[in-house]
């Protein structure tokens, strides 16, 4: 990808964040029930999504590598899951911060937020896991493992308000919302997928030139080392 | 008591933009943040 | 040579493991009287109120089969990691799902031992009484054994080789068993307690998809584990 199509795509990602804050925090109309508080659904439904698609991603890559292992499908799943873990923690903060004037608690241990908060701390013992084994080869192997047994619980995670009476709202469709509102959240959506894109290529980007460092001769020319990439 | 119920005013929950403020900002917190540390790590080229 | 058999591999191995543990009983002993300090910390860390100790047994049962589980399955792994007799097994060929079948059920049985051996002592210490049939309660900490047996098995290899390992294997462990233990838990609470409203076989219905799953996932990934 050449440099000025990157640094168009990040400042786009800027530009679809800035707008969508304004879109969210002046433009949407406050809630019937529960004013402007609401409006934090605009960053924490989002957040929630793109951890669910990056968590979602991993599975897929562990699965991918285990099939065929390449360095590039280990430093994507180690990228999936870095990225995955600060949406998530975001969602689950600004949840609290929502609940507090809505349910009056900042937590609740109702299915929904058990199952994301299992969600979270699993993939930091994942990352805990890559960081506590040296040898390059073993580390991919058991991380895609790790990767495939949290993975188990995202689909937990997604219908849980649906399978459970739950404290968390269930999915509510366009039908039933404000249309401004929903603008509002499909905006912010895009904005947040385009810094999950943003996050996921620089982070991708690291985690292979790791590799390469880990895997090939420190002294060898260039050409040598490209042809050890699978 | 209201009786107006069809009209939407604010909401029954009066105010709030400081639970607002602090979501809001946590989240432009985190993510910036995050993209300093990325930029942090970024892998500098080794010399050929 | 022909290649041992899946089931009579596992079998073999199943012995070997028990009886690694039978003549270690010192080691057993030791979990035993772990488990037991760990309720004794429990009951003075949350009480003195009795009547809400009884109502947490359950949930105090299961952590301390849970903390015990760290041990056992740290413990289960050292003695093949110090002998470097995984890596014989596989030079045999034995088959890598034998070895898990085998380590997981015998990490299973012991737990489960451990675990019928607590009841008498939350009955004496915490006044629980046994509401339901004790047929029930037997199968609930089957169960719940199984589903700490299956990841724990597998995480117990891979934490094996890494470092900071005795962090490492509760770190992966404990996040993807609480959904078991919360469902065990709340079971063994209804079996002290009564079940007016029939919910004991849900989180019974919870526990054994919990087990299929992960015994599933354990068999198929083990091997990937364990591989050169």
């Amino acid at each position: 990808m050449s440099k000025s199509l990157r640094i168009g795509f990040v400042l786009l990602a800027i530009a679809l964040l800035v707008s969508g804050a304004w879109i969210g925090l002046a433009w949407a109309p406050p809630d019937r029930e529960m004013g402007h508080v609401q409006r934090i659904m605009y960053m924490h439904v989002p957040a929630a999504w793109m951890a669910l698609l990056a968590a979602t991603m991993n599975f897929g890559t562990c699965v991918s590598y285990l099939w065929k292992a390449s360095w590039k499908k280990d430093a994507f799943a180690e990228a999936t899951a870095e990225v995955g873990l600060l949406f998530g923690t975001i969602a689950i903060l600004l949840g609290a911060i929502w609940g507090r004037p809505t349910w009056g608690v900042y937590w609740a241990w109702d299915p929904r937020l058990t199952t994301m908060a299992i969600l979270l701390v699993a993939y930091a013992g994942y990352l805990a896991l890559r960081r506590f084994v040296d040898d390059p080869d073993r580390r991919a192997v058991w991380s895609a493992v790790v990767g495939i047994i949290i993975a188990v619980d995202v689909p937990v995670v997604y219908f849980s308000v649906k399978w459970w009476k739950s404290l968390h709202q269930v999915q509510s469709t366009p039908k039933t919302v404000d249309p401004q509102m929903v603008i509002a959240l499909r905006w912010n959506a895009f904005a947040f997928l385009a810094v999950l894109i943003v996050f996921l290529v620089a982070r991708y980007r690291i985690a292979f030139a790791s590799r390469m460092r880990e895997t090939t001769v420190p002294d060898a020319p260039v050409a040598v080392r490209q042809a050890v990439v699978s | 008591m209201n009786l107006l119920l069809a009209a939407v005013g604010e909401g029954r929950i009066r105010g709030g933009w400081e639970y607002v403020w602090a979501a809001y900002g946590i989240a432009w917190t985190g993510i910036t943040l995050y993209a300093l540390s990325l930029w942090a790590r970024w892998p500098r080229e080794e010399t050929k | 040579m022909r290649r041992p058999g899946l089931w009579a591999s596992t079998w073999v191995l199943f012995r070997k493991d028990l009886l690694l543990e039978w003549r270690s009983r010192a080691r057993v002993n030791a979990l035993l009287f772990f488990s037991l300090a760990t309720l004794l910390l429990f009951s003075f860390a949350l009480g003195p109120d009795t009547a809400l100790l009884r109502r947490n047994a359950g949930g105090y049962l299961w952590l301390a089969l849970l903390l015990a589980s760290v041990l056992a399955l740290g413990e289960s792994f050292r003695v093949e990691r110090e002998n470097a007799t995984l890596e014989g097994l596989r030079l045999v060929p034995v088959n890598a799902r034998a070895i898990f079948l085998a380590k997981a059920v015998a990490n299973a049985v012991l737990l489960a031992g451990l675990g019928v051996l607590l009841v008498p002592v939350l009955v004496a210490l915490l006044d629980v009484r046994i509401i339901l049939p004790w047929t029930q309660l037997l199968t609930l900490i089957v169960l719940g054994c199984l589903a700490i047996a299956a990841p724990g098995t597998l995480y117990g290899a891979i934490a094996s080789h890494a470092r900071a390992r005795d962090v490492l294997l509760p770190l992966l462990l404990f996040p993807i068993l609480i959904p078991a233990l919360v469902a065990a838990a709340k079971g063994t609470a209804l079996v002290f307690e009564g079940d007016p409203m029939g919910q004991f076989s849900s989180w019974l219905a919870l526990l054994t998809s919990f087990d299929l799953i992960y015994w599933g996932l354990g068999v198929l990934l083990f091997p990937r584990v364990v591989e050169e």
